[in-house]
């Protein structure tokens, strides 16, 4: 018997012990999912209340996919409860010793460490829709194998997601890989001390990427950056300027406050009077000195103070009116010309020039 | 005769069952699976890759493991 083949007894006789002497009975509820459920909907009202449209049918969409999640968890507990409540199948020493002996048929690199109490297994260099995210390894340890979760994933050469660091797969983050749709076969593998199955149950979940349920999604592996500061974060944080369409971050985005839209720096305007920023489609320019003011501002187009101007400029250039006395007065005067004489016949009439 | 049979898909299933002498691999994953796609699973025979058309023998360990298994977050 090699050196690797009496440590491959003594770890399966310890983890026989443990799981005949303390079977593994654990369920949790989907606390994650229902947490990811309230916080979309809290956004989904908040988007709802600000009138932003565009983002309320966004929200209300991944609502829709993380309800959707939480029925599948809530499922999946019930299953794994059912598995637990039934009497369990204990898989014989003489297996559990088998099972040890063939990881390194399946796996490029195994450790049995009785030290540790842990058997370590690692996978080939993992690459998912063109992004490497290096080798892994898959350490579990026996004495906790009556937790929920008795084993942790370590990226060997971790490409983790620009956004987190913690994250170094789309469904590993702190080195806790989120089982999804593997979660009921492992626990039931490990209850029943079926090693190489949990092995290559998780191997395989590594191996999948599942673009509707992810920590980061495979295009947001490498970040978008904010358009204006640079700042790399997950697109989902983004907010989108609605009249460029730009993605900028929540430090770099404004408000208008008229229609309560997103608007990036660039595209926000100042109104000249009351100094708020408002978007393209709430602004408008003074038909007279073409500056932006809101449409509060403005009346019939111009802006106050182009009206007020107006207002003087009618003031100066009024004409001065003439009253009808001084025109009647006008006309009795008598002329001076010589050439018009008064007949002495002609007293009590008026000359009055043609 | 018996065998032991480990269908990791789904919730897990591991346990003696009685087969017919003389049934291959591919049979058993049919009646198992209800004929899905055998490319879409690992099969084993007492740990090891094995064909299609292996017969199975008393007392073997035939485990079936899907490719794909979507984790979540």
């Amino acid at each position: 018997m090699t050196t690797y083949n009496r440590i491959a007894w003594q770890a399966a006789s310890a983890i026989h012990e443990k799981l005949r002497d303390h079977p593994v009975v654990t369920t949790k509820l989907p606390q994650t999912a229902w947490h990811k459920a309230e916080q979309l909907l809290r956004k989904v009202n908040q988007a709802e209340q600000r009138g932003w449209q565009a983002a309320a049918i966004k929200l209300r969409g991944r609502y829709l996919q993380s309800l959707e999640c939480l029925r599948n968890s809530v499922s999946q507990v019930q299953t794994e409860l059912q598995t637990a409540l039934s009497p369990p199948f204990l898989t014989p020493l003489e297996l559990i010793y088998k099972d040890l002996c063939s990881l390194s048929g399946e796996f490029d690199e195994v450790e049995i460490s009785l030290f540790h109490q842990q058997i370590r297994c690692r996978t080939p260099e993992i690459e998912l829709e063109g992004v490497p995210l290096g080798r892994f390894s898959i350490a579990l340890n026996w004495p906790h194998l009556n937790q929920i979760q008795p084993y942790q994933i370590e990226a060997l050469e971790p490409n983790p997601a620009a956004s987190s660091d913690c994250t170094t797969h789309p469904h590993i983050q702190d080195d806790r890989l989120c089982e999804g749709d593997g979660r009921a076969a492992i626990q039931a593998a490990l209850q029943q001390g079926r090693i190489s199955d949990f092995f290559l149950l998780v191997r395989q979940i590594l191996q999948t990427y599942n673009p509707d349920s992810p920590y980061i999604r495979l295009d947001n592996w490498l970040g978008t950056s904010c358009r204006d500061c640079d700042s790399l974060m997950d697109r989902g944080e983004l907010y989108c300027c609605r009249d460029c369409d730009s993605e900028i971050c929540p430090e770099c985005s404004s408000s208008c406050q008229k229609c309560y839209e997103t608007v990036c720096t660039r595209c926000s305007q100042l109104c000249e009077q009351c100094c708020d920023y408002f978007c393209s489609g709430c602004i408008d320019q003074c038909s007279t000195c073409e500056n932006s003011y809101c449409q509060e501002c403005l009346s019939h187009e111009i802006c106050q103070s182009c009206l007020e101007k107006q207002a003087e400029n009618e003031e100066e250039t009024e004409p001065p009116q003439e009253t009808d006395t001084e025109t009647t007065e006008t006309e009795n005067q008598p002329t001076d010309n010589p050439d018009l004489t008064v007949h002495p016949v002609c007293v009590g009439e008026v000359v009055v020039s043609a | 005769m018996k065998i032991l049979f480990i269908n990791n898909d789904g919730g897990g299933f591991a346990d003696f069952i009685e087969v017919a002498e003389g049934i291959t691999v591919n049979e058993l994953f049919e009646q198992k699976t209800n004929s899905k796609r055998a490319d879409d699973y690992l099969i084993r025979v007492n740990r090891q890759p094995c064909s299609s058309q292996q017969v199975l023998q008393e007392g073997d360990r035939i485990s079936i493991t899907p490719t794909k298994i979507e984790g979540a977050w």
